[in-house]
């Protein structure tokens, strides 16, 4: 795990803080306000809060994140473990955040912090499979990069 | 027969460019430009090298420890890196001439080339 922090894992990083206050502030005001979205066609009314759509763009915005910079890591260094220390660092920076939201009694009162724990449960078990399958390749890596790729 | 051997070259080229930046950084320690310059000069041309890949392997080949980099200044500009072989990528070009590249100066193999 020699360079654990490269400059585009910082980048990442603070996109991640910052999209994850972002979510943190719009949430809990959304939910507060119980602000919605009416779509009025001819055929079609429908009211979708927007809570759901903040969620969406949310995880829409960590993804294309960690593509765009993982894959300019991947072409700098191609390490094995790129993909489990985004998941990771993603993983920590929002359960700290969210952690201290609600320890802070920022949340709105229709945000509990059970939420959290499920998320920390089903995340965390996607980091420690990550994490497995990194482990797993340790038969085919020299440091960290494939074998394969080291003298291509 | 032009067409087979161009066809056959661009295979074996894909392979050589380890050897040929370990064999430039035997020479003494250099900056990307110099290992370039040093792989076209001596394989007369048939192998050329992007700057890109250049500065990938020699990353890859930093990062497990075979290659060292040192900053010295440039002409005018900002430092370069030069780069050597460490201890460990002297051992291992050694034994990867003494395995894959010795065979070919065996009077037996000689007399087959020439």
């Amino acid at each position: 795990m020699k360079n654990f922090i490269t400059k585009y894992l910082l980048s990442f990083s603070i996109t991640v803080f910052i999209l994850t206050l972002g979510f943190r502030i719009l949430g809990s005001y959304f939910l507060s306000n119980d602000i919605n979205i009416e779509i009025d066609e001819n055929y079609f009314k429908e009211t979708i809060p927007l809570i759901a759509i903040l969620n969406i763009v949310y995880f829409t915005s960590m993804m294309g994140a960690g593509f765009f910079f993982g894959k300019k890591d991947h072409k700098t260094l191609p390490l094995i473990g790129i993909g489990f220390r985004y998941n990771l660092v993603s993983f920590l920076i929002f359960h700290i955040i969210s952690l201290f939201w609600f320890i802070s009694n920022l949340n709105s009162s229709f945000e509990s912090i059970e939420e959290l724990k499920y998320s920390s449960i089903i995340w965390g078990t996607s980091v420690l499979i990550h994490f497995y399958v990194f482990y797993k390749s340790k038969n085919k890596i020299i440091n960290e990069i494939n074998k394969e790729d080291l003298f291509d | 027969m032009e067409e087979l051997l161009n066809s056959w070259e661009e295979t074996y080229k894909k392979g050589q460019l380890t050897l040929w930046i370990f064999l430039s950084l035997k020479d003494g320690s250099k900056y990307v430009d110099e290992i370039k310059s040093f792989i076209e000069k001596n394989s007369e041309g048939t192998i050329s090298c992007e700057e890109q890949s250049l500065y990938r392997s020699l990353r890859k080949f930093h990062h497990v420890s075979i290659v060292k980099f040192d900053l010295k200044d440039g002409n005018k500009g900002p430092s370069r890196k030069y780069y050597s072989l460490t201890s460990l990528g002297e051992t291992l070009l050694k034994s990867f001439i003494k395995r894959n590249i010795n065979l070919f100066f065996k009077s037996s193999m000689k007399n087959l080339i020439q």
